[in-house]
């Protein structure tokens, strides 16, 4: 909503989408540069999912997530469009992976690249224990009441990511802050 | 080029009272503080003049309410002309510390200028607002800035006065706004 300046001005797009995207881009929520790598993943086999708005068709190379000061089990990262409102369809998952890498940017191939329609889509991240971390923007307010604002939800036993979520649920309190991860089309 | 707008899209389905203020001056990110609905303002609303980039579908109007919430408030949005298009009609305000979502009939917000209303019929009760100081908010930015203020204007009236007078210089306003929410 908030429409960036350089938005009016043909202004170079890396192929990137991240969960964190709508907090960097907005003013609502003040943040910096850095992150936070303590976010304990709060549920097993619990999928946090991100709404986020493509704004022009391209095919992802690779997942990401920012790894926290622990890593453990399984991870899946993928991207789903919309059936209805709340009905969803998984476009693209890199599959369960183990997570690898304290307090990096863990990369997985996707094997199997699909192009991504322009458009409301959803990222998802899902954790398969609770003893994995990932990090997450350091937002310099909490974010207790924008987050239905900026389009987070969960959905419990979806690990690895299933074909199609028939429903979601708002995000539970203390979970506020989404990870950072997302898809790309990477250079190399 | 921003840091930020590296990232592809934006989602571009809620508006925000304070997008004015956030655009121009990044007052948001502040922490949010509990503030009082001023007594003198019973009955009355705040207007915001916002700017929506694209036509969304509204499914709910929300405001951040503070510390002690009660009576009824109206949440609305209007054309540029002051013409209603949608609003909560009155509605109880609870649910202290958190935003308070209020379901509406689904609408088609158009794209341009519009202006948000808030009302409330009791003074006292507490909304959350961002935490500026009052030495950097001087008088007269709530008016350089798009906020107004709508007497009698409880609940919310299908045409807005005309004119709009001068918002409460001393009182920091809420946010509140309407959102295509998911889920």
């Amino acid at each position: 909503m908030v429409t960036a300046f350089n938005e009016g001005i043909g202004s170079h797009r890396p192929l990137i989408l991240e969960s964190a995207q709508d907090i960097m881009r907005n003013t609502f929520i003040r943040h910096d540069d850095s992150v936070d790598p303590t976010g304990a993943w709060p549920a097993a086999n619990r999928a946090l999912l991100v709404k986020v708005r493509n704004p022009r068709p391209f095919t992802p190379s690779h997942a990401y997530v920012f790894n926290g000061n622990a890593v453990a089990g399984n991870l899946d990262i993928g991207v789903y469009g919309f059936t209805a409102r709340t009905q969803l369809e998984l476009l693209i998952s890199t599959g369960a992976t183990a997570q690898a890498g304290i307090s990096e940017m863990q990369m997985i191939a996707l094997t199997a690249p699909v192009q991504l329609p322009a458009g409301d889509l959803v990222l998802a991240l899902s954790l398969a224990n609770t003893g994995g971390r990932t990090s997450k923007r350091n937002t310099l307010a909490a974010l207790t009441y924008y987050e239905r604002l900026i389009g987070l939800a969960q959905r419990e036993s979806a690990h690895p990511l299933p074909a199609s979520i028939s429903s979601v649920t708002a995000p539970t309190s203390g979970i506020n802050d989404p990870p950072i991860f997302g898809v790309m089309e990477r250079l190399f | 080029m921003g840091y930020a707008d590296q990232f592809a899209g934006f989602k571009a389905d809620w508006l925000n009272s304070w997008q004015g203020m956030a655009d121009m001056l990044g007052y948001v990110g502040t922490a949010l503080t509990s503030n009082a609905w001023p007594a003198a303002m019973q009955n009355d609303a705040y207007i915001s003049r916002v700017w929506n980039p694209e036509p969304f579908e509204a499914s709910f109007a929300y405001l951040m309410n503070g510390t002690t919430p009660g009576g009824n408030i109206d949440i609305g949005v209007y054309t540029e002309s002051g013409e209603k298009i949608i609003a909560t009609g009155a509605t109880a305000q609870v649910g202290a510390n958190q935003t308070q979502f209020i379901s509406i009939v689904k609408t088609v917000i158009p794209s341009g200028v519009l202006l948000l209303a808030l009302a409330a019929d009791t003074g006292g009760v507490q909304f959350m607002r961002p935490n500026v100081t009052t030495p950097s908010f001087p008088a007269g930015m709530l008016a350089a800035y798009g906020w107004a203020q709508a007497a009698a204007s409880m609940p919310l009236p299908g045409s807005l006065p005309d004119p709009l007078i001068e918002a409460t210089a001393s009182v920091i306003p809420p946010m509140f706004g309407l959102i295509r929410r998911w889920p």
